[in-house]
């Protein structure tokens, strides 16, 4: 017992402090610290906010105060207890619509881009065509029709995005195939699924969970943007979507505060998977430098 | 080249039956019963079954399908129950305004994006440094504000707080009733020299224009720089550097090889515009075929959705037709290989 963990001890181990991560890739340890703080503000929503989200605390369109920090919007709810809980249901459905997106996108593009022809061809064409559908104009369509409930939300967002996984997987699978390291496990004897799963999928990885990372932050926008017509999640829910939505007339007359501040907060919410996604790439770009 | 242009006409028609496919599909998700939501809940069972019969709702759905298609070719998307006009119609009359804003946002985006790209990377020294960290920053946020947030910020601030620009409502001062050519009351405005119109559509086209150029530019310069940038620093560039040619030669040779590229972005991003547009015609209430499909999804009035859709992919798929044929006509690899999407 001694031996074995004095061995894993003086194992030579790279030592990786905060600060030199930092240093070294400064948008990854940004975007994931800020990540963190989205999520710890979602999960400790009801210590945090002063007020129910969903409850009329005092008189309508109150400006930001001691007592209502952000202020309350035209029905009298507090603004400022609504924008942290908004993560609750934003994080929610951008998180499992991107994990569903690419759980359907990235085996169909392994498909289309291992096959050899005429299935990768036909898979391709036919995403190409998915594709040619505006992809808000698509998103608010299916929304309109099917209701915007959480399930249906989740449905559409994995819908929508799937395309875009498979597309980067098609391209990752086409490049990796000739790679010599493919090769070796192929004439070694290893199936097609094998190859797939054990050597093309795991080298495709940071370009997929970089992706991911985009994704989420673009669906957040989706998301509001879709509930902002009205398709989408619908008052008094607290998303930072149908608060803008509700509060917009108030820009005309000067009612700025329901608008801008859940509009700010998304906005560094996005921002900081972005800083993520970007902070993966360097990584991964670092790392094949490397060798 | 005509081979590859009589290819990928080929493919466009495969492309344009799976379009129709999709967005006949898209109504058959309707749940519960489509006769039922058209007559409103205190419609008799007599009168819903009627109305299925009318609509041959009771046959087999290649049957509708069938029907559907044939209605294209004829250029019958429906009717609308909101405005009661053919859904082509409808979209005729208002498609101009959408292309006018998208297009005029277009042109000024390419403008910036191209000119700061191209300075950024064909010039070294301390301001264009300085303008780099700006444009990462720049970049950052307007890939993370919603649309639809910043044109009521520009509104809050053009129009509450500092009253410069008119009231963003419409496309022109209402009291005005200018002569329709074309549609677009900019190319109108310019033909027939109506001056006031000409000034009061500048007044309204402003804002949204703003939005929508703010929101869209950054991707473009992003890819505009790092086109330039890989082409500078490829191995033709050093040969001709090392074989002495002069700079200005230099230059044209990357921009030749950093243009395909940036085309294709270029036509990508002119087809997420036609979404892009969608929030920003709300906001500016602005008319056009965007402002027309959210009503459609607020009113449930679903033959008007479903023919924004499909014509907004057909679009769509034109502008990937073009960039394809552009592709081939830059690049002869593209001719020979047959394509690089």
């Amino acid at each position: 017992m001694t031996a074995i963990s004095s061995i894993s001890k003086s194992r030579p181990r790279v030592k990786r402090s905060p600060k030199s991560v930092l240093k070294r890739n400064p948008q990854l340890a940004i975007g994931l610290a800020a990540v963190g703080i989205v999520l710890a503000v979602a999960v400790l929503a009801p210590v945090l906010a002063p007020h129910d989200p969903e409850r009329v605390v005092g008189p309508a369109l109150l400006e930001p105060s001691a007592e209502y920090w952000f202020g309350t919007d035209r029905s009298g709810l507090d603004v400022f207890s609504r924008v942290i809980y908004a993560p609750r249901i934003d994080l929610l459905l951008a998180g499992v619509g991107t994990l569903l997106a690419a759980l359907l996108g990235v085996p169909l593009g392994a498909l289309a881009g291992y096959a050899p022809g005429f299935v990768g061809e036909l898979i391709s064409r036919v995403l190409d065509v998915v594709q040619a559908f505006p992809f808000f104009i698509l998103a608010m369509c299916l929304l309109g029709i099917v209701g915007g409930t959480v399930p249906n939300i989740i449905a559409v967002l994995a819908v929508v995005n799937a395309p875009i996984y498979a597309r980067l997987m098609f391209g990752q699978t086409q490049t990796l195939r000739n790679r010599t390291f493919v090769d070796a496990a192929r004439v070694s004897g290893c199936r097609p699924r094998q190859v797939i799963f054990a050597h093309i999928l795991p080298n495709s990885m940071a370009p997929i969970l970089a992706q991911m990372s985009v994704t989420l932050g673009m669906s957040i926008i989706l998301v509001a943007g879709v509930s902002f017509v009205g398709a989408g999640l619908r008052p008094p829910t607290a998303e930072w979507g149908v608060m803008i939505g509700d509060a917009a007339g108030g820009m005309f007359t000067g009612q700025w505060w329901p608008v801008i501040f859940p509009g700010v907060v998304l906005a560094l919410t996005v921002m900081s998977f972005a800083l993520v996604s970007n902070g993966i790439t360097a990584a991964n770009e670092a790392r094949s430098r490397r060798g | 080249m005509i081979k590859f242009i009589g290819k990928r006409l080929a493919l466009l028609v495969p492309q344009m039956f799976l379009i129709c496919l999709v967005s006949f599909l898209l109504t058959r998700l309707t749940p519960g019963n489509q006769a039922r939501a058209q007559l409103g809940s205190s419609a008799t069972e007599e009168a819903v079954a009627q109305l299925e019969r009318e609509l041959g709702l009771n046959d087999p759905w290649y049957a509708q399908f069938g029907r559907y298609l044939d209605g294209i070719a004829h250029g019958d998307l429906g009717t609308s129950w909101t405005t009661g006009q053919p859904v082509l119609d409808d979209i005729a009359q208002r498609a101009p305004a959408t292309l006018e804003l998208i297009s005029v946002a277009f042109v000024i985006m390419m403008a910036l994006a191209l000119t700061l790209g191209l300075v950024g990377g064909l010039t070294r020294n301390a301001l264009t440094r300085v303008g780099d960290k700006i444009s990462y920053f720049y970049s950052l946020m307007a890939g993370a504000v919603p649309d639809f947030w910043f044109g009521m910020i520009v509104v809050f601030l053009f129009y509450y707080t500092f009253p410069i620009a008119v009231a963003p409502i419409g496309q022109y001062d209402q009291a005005f009733d200018p002569a329709v050519i074309t549609g677009s009351v900019l190319v109108d405005s310019l033909v027939t020299l109506d001056l006031p119109v000409l000034f009061s559509h500048l007044d309204h086209l402003i804002l949204p224009v703003l939005t929508l150029v703010f929101i869209n530019t950054a991707p473009i310069l992003r890819m505009v720089r790092s086109s330039v940038d890989d082409s500078l620093k490829s191995g033709y560039t050093t040969l001709a550097k090392a074989n002495g040619l002069p700079q200005r030669q230099i230059v044209g040779y990357a921009l030749r090889s950093a243009l395909p590229p940036i085309i294709t972005l270029a036509g990508v991003w002119y087809t997420v515009l036609i979404a892009g547009a969608v929030l920003t015609e709300q906001i500016f209430s602005w008319g056009g075929v965007g402002q027309y499909a959210v009503q459609a999804v607020q009113n449930a009035d679903w033959s008007a959705l479903q023919g924004v859709v499909l014509l907004a992919a057909l679009l769509s798929l034109l502008v990937y037709l073009v960039i394809d044929l552009l592709h081939a006509w830059i690049d002869p690899r593209v001719r020979v290989t047959g394509g690089t999407r």
